[in-house]
């Protein structure tokens, strides 16, 4: 995704066949980190309402989605151990930390709030998974098996995401709640994508790397998840990115 | 002598699913079995990504194969293979169904 990572210095390039293009190669272990480190502390906070939320009934599915998300960035984590360059970011598993963090700023504190866990139900989750599914064809074989799986095992995640925000909506109070956490949440989201025309992206695009650019990843998202959101009263305008604010190497704002 | 493909199959017909009473072969989850030499290779796909079991079931793989004459070493790759209950053999169906899942 990013690509300017300088310090990414290539080592033995010739192991390692997926591709020669510099840009490219860092903007793929940006990409695969990002990604981690996103189902990673989106599995925390989840993890982190299992006895918060409304009923019994949401703890048993967020105990199932919470380990789906750990399972996710557990598989993604090890490829950044094959990539041919130095100073990989490492895992965050078992209790290992790292001073930089690639995860969007609203996975970086607990919530406060059944609607934070809600919104990122409906918001952080479906994003990651439209990134996945344009890497169902990557030419890029561990990754490509590693994200074919993702989709499917979302599904049960968005239908319950799906129904967790009817029943927020169902109520003046409810919807109300939940939009406010959207309108918090939703541009960060929108961005996470990146900005049009952005390097690194464009070269995983022309090698066969990822399927979409920025901008129809994006537009995959908005049809993905914005219809269930509107039909139930909220409101998912953002009018400009705050791009002064982004940091391309985190994939965050601020 | 080398031990057979058909040996590591019937050794991980008696290793079962942590969670039901159903071999990793009946279970769908053993994507490719090879021999080389003195060394048993095993590919695995698990039902989730996020199984808590993985540990487990690689442990008791590896077990029952190095109790395999002529096996020395196990390898154990997972391949993220989509996983189904299509995946489920006949008998694994008929013990699911016994247990009331579906």
């Amino acid at each position: 995704m990013s690509s300017s990572e300088s310090e990414l210095d290539r080592v033995v390039p010739e192991e390692w066949s997926v591709t020669d293009d510099d840009e490219a190669l860092a903007a793929l272990v940006n990409m695969i980190v990002v990604l981690a480190d996103n189902k990673f502390f989106l599995g925390r906070r989840f993890s982190e309402w299992l006895s918060g939320g409304p009923s019994l009934e949401s703890a048993v599915a967020l105990a199932a989605i919470a380990q789906e998300e750990l399972g996710h960035a557990r598989a993604l984590y090890p490829l950044l151990e094959e990539m041919p360059v130095v100073d990989v970011p490492g895992s965050l598993q078992r209790g290992a930390e790292r001073e930089r963090k690639y995860c969007m700023t609203a996975l970086s504190e607990p919530w406060e709030w059944w609607a934070d866990v809600v919104a990122a139900l409906i918001l952080v989750d479906p994003a990651m998974t439209v990134l996945f599914r344009a890497l169902e064809e990557s030419r890029y074989d561990d990754l490509r098996q590693r994200a074919a799986r993702v989709p499917s095992e979302e599904l049960f995640h968005r239908k319950y995401a799906d129904g967790r925000v009817r029943d927020l909506a169902r109520t003046d109070q409810g919807r109300e709640t939940l939009q406010r956490r959207i309108d918090v949440m939703l541009p960060e989201v929108l961005m996470w994508f990146g900005p049009s025309d952005e390097p690194g992206v464009a070269a995983l695009k022309s090698q066969g790397l990822v399927k979409l650019d920025n901008n129809e990843l994006r537009e995959a998202f908005r049809s993905d998840v914005f219809p269930i959101l509107e039909e139930n009263g909220l409101r998912v305008g953002v009018d400009d990115f705050a791009w002064d604010r982004w940091n391309s190497l985190q994939r965050r704002l601020g | 002598m080398s031990a057979s493909v058909e040996a590591l199959e019937a050794a991980l017909r008696n290793v079962h699913d942590p969670e039901y009473p159903v071999s990793v072969i009946d279970m769908g989850l053993i994507r490719g079995l090879v021999v080389q030499g003195e060394t048993a290779r095993v590919r695995i796909t698990y039902t989730s990504m996020g199984c808590p079991c993985k540990e487990m079931i690689v442990d008791d793989v590896r077990d029952a194969l190095l109790r395999v004459e002529g096996i020395e070493t196990v390898e154990v790759e997972e391949v993220f293979e989509p996983w189904t209950h299509r995946n489920l053999s006949r008998r694994a169906r008929r013990t699911m169904n016994e247990l009331g899942v579906t």
